[in-house]
């Protein structure tokens, strides 16, 4: 039911533009069809999760699909996974990129083939690409930043992570947040920690050295976020810097409920994977999907946290 | 003493001119947590521990790429072994023996085939993730309990951790015929051979203990985070070999020692905690550690030159480069 009223919700948020395919061949069937995605990492839970969401969709439509996911993400060898692939002409291209920006040559490369290239979580800044599902970052970034501010009653400073410089899901949950809680009144310390828990971690520990009046810390991914709640338990100073993450992993969610972590973000993997294969299988038939869909976040508080493990 | 002493003069005075710098500039870092924040990070993290094992790797010119993936696949299997219930010592030792064995595999392959260094770590940097991905992907696996806890938490544990990894590595290197016979192959490995040195199977025992040292370290940081996770060391082999040159161990091996690592990776985490606490951005921190790098690395060039050309009386030429050991050039 919750998955239902999200995707409806999604449905309502998404853009007005709209893409649709080439109009299919008359002999067009679904057993011919093959759809290539690759996903982050296989190393990162969250993505395989959307990956076995949508190779599960696949194979309920009966098409093929082929996970050229790397083992990390890496997005050099994420490039020459996708570049591999598409001269092997998949029918539709999916990518949960590492890094936005690197694939120029990619699309043109696919848009002289007649291939189109569908982006899933985080938003390839091309307008050939057919379609991008991805939770609303920059609203979840808002979200927590509002939890936040009434957590820290706008006082103090909030030490606020990205991911890697330039990676668009990282900068939006960033912005998101930074924008919010400034806003309010508390005081920005930006940082990126390159998606690495340990420096993650090493971070927060010589902000928590060096500001005496930190508040919060934003963690823009789970295996950090979760890190961080322990590392900052661990010094004692939980009742005064409060922890925020995202993605809502197990780990998070025990740290949540043990009051370790203040609240996280739930992203709709499973409907992402899921959507993103049908919309790929419509564009292929020559039908039309909304050019963004963004799936709207749900804040996980201790309130909530048990009803997501 | 005097030698030793003079040895490690240079990132000794760079590391006192450190904090010399974020004391004057940052009056908050006055302080012992501080100093202490930096201990708990380089020990901690796993970092130190991943970097003694680095050190005997780089002495015995056995560069080792796959230490990330080993340490991600330490990991995992601890993790999955606790989860089940496991009592901890066992699943500290199978963790260990995990590291233990890809080392083995790192040096027989490097060992009996001949494949230089950088590529065949690469190679098993990229399989060992693999296997870590198949035993941990999506695998939750956390709370560990207090016991496994104390391994990582706070000083104690992770300090007790980094002692027993910094005595084994300086144990081995100065104190057993082992230790000599690293020093001797890394410096020049065809004279070590022919001085009947086994050089193939001391390959095997350099990358096995650097294997070890990886497991340690990643067993230290899952105690520390109280969850075992696959995505993790991504990158850490390029930290731990900023970590051992920087203090002093030579890239082109048979130069070296572990108190020159405590230096090195003490100066790293100083400049990444300096830098935070003057506030500003950690992207300094990879410039700087990047040009503290360069400088070491040339500062080690130009000793080996002048010492080769004050001993030959001829230019270092002929001496292999660092290029042509990992396959690049002749």
């Amino acid at each position: 039911m919750k998955r239902a009223l999200l995707l409806l919700t999604a449905v309502v948020l998404a853009g007005c533009s709209s893409s649709s395919g080439t109009p299919a061949p008359a002999t067009f069937n679904l057993a011919n069809v093959t759809i290539a995605y690759s996903g982050y990492s296989t190393s990162n839970t969250y993505w395989n999760i959307l990956g076995k969401a949508a190779a599960t969709e696949a194979a309920a439509k009966g098409v093929k699909f082929v996970d050229v996911t790397a083992t990390t993400n890496d997005s050099g060898i994420q490039l020459q996974a996708v570049n591999s692939e598409l001269s092997q002409k998949p029918s539709a291209l999916i990518i949960g990129s590492v890094d936005n920006n690197v694939f120029g040559t990619t699309i043109a490369t696919a848009k002289a083939a007649g291939i189109p290239i569908l982006a899933v979580d985080t938003g390839i800044n091309d307008p050939y690409i057919s379609a991008l599902i991805q939770t609303d970052n920059e609203g979840a970034g808002k979200l927590i930043g509002q939890q936040i501010c009434t957590d820290t009653g706008g006082k103090g400073t909030a030490l606020v992570l990205g991911g890697t410089v330039g990676a668009q899901s990282g900068d939006a949950r960033k912005k998101g947040v930074e924008e919010t809680i400034t806003a309010c009144g508390l005081k920005d310390d930006g940082q990126y920690g390159n998606w690495d828990s340990a420096t993650e971690v090493s971070l927060s520990d010589a902000t928590i050295a060096s500001t005496p009046d930190l508040s919060a810390i934003f963690v823009p991914h789970s295996d950090g976020a979760a890190a961080v709640a322990k590392e900052v338990s661990d010094k004692g100073k939980t009742a005064t810097v409060k922890v925020y993450g995202f993605d809502g992993s197990a780990a998070e969610l025990t740290a949540i409920l043990n009051g370790t972590e203040a609240a996280s973000i739930h992203q709709d993997n499973v409907t992402m994977g899921k959507t993103i294969v049908d919309d790929a299988i419509t564009i292929l038939q020559g039908g039309t999907v909304p050019q963004t869909v963004l799936i709207p976040p749900v804040l996980i508080t201790k309130a909530n946290a048990a009803s997501f493990q | 003493m005097q030698k030793q002493l003079r040895e490690i003069a240079g990132p000794l005075l760079g590391l006192i001119l450190i904090w010399i710098f974020i004391f004057a500039l940052a009056p908050i870092s006055r302080d012992w947590s501080s100093v202490e924040n930096v201990l708990e990070n380089s020990t901690g993290s796993g970092l130190f521990i991943m970097c003694c094992g680095m050190t005997i790797a780089l002495i015995g010119n056995c560069l080792d790429l796959s230490v990330g993936s080993i340490y991600a696949l330490a990991s995992v299997v601890v993790g999955q072994l606790l989860k089940a219930g496991v009592p901890i010592p066992i699943a500290v030792l199978a963790g260990l023996g995990a590291g233990a064995l890809c080392g083995i595999v790192n040096g027989t392959i490097v060992s009996r085939t001949g494949i230089p260094t950088l590529i065949a770590t690469l190679g098993t940097q990229m399989a060992f993730r693999g296997v870590a991905d198949m035993i941990g992907a999506g695998v939750d696996m956390e709370q560990f309990g207090k016991t496994f806890d104390w391994l990582g938490s706070g000083l104690q544990g992770p300090l007790f951790c980094s002692a027993i990894a910094f005595l084994t590595i300086w144990f081995i290197l100065s104190k057993t015929r082992f230790g000599y016979q690293v020093f001797a192959q890394g410096g020049n490995e065809e004279v070590a051979r022919l001085a009947g040195i086994p050089v193939k199977r001391n390959i095997v025992l350099i990358y096995m203990i650097c294997g070890i040292m990886a497991a340690l370290a990643s067993i230290v940081y899952t105690a520390r985070v109280d969850f075992a996770y696959v995505d993790r060391g991504q990158g850490w082999e390029l930290l731990a070999i900023a970590g051992v040159v920087i203090g002093g161990t030579s890239m082109f091996g048979g130069i070296g020692g572990v108190g020159k690592t405590v230096l090195g990776v003490l100066i790293y985490e100083s400049i990444f905690a300096g830098l935070i606490y003057l506030h500003y951005d950690a992207f300094w921190q990879q410039v700087a550690t990047g040009v503290v790098l360069i400088l070491a690395v040339w500062i080690d060039h130009t000793q080996r030159r002048a010492s080769a050309s004050r001993r030959t009386g001829v230019n270092i030429a002929k001496k292999r480069s660092l290029w042509s050991r990992v396959g690049i050039g002749s």
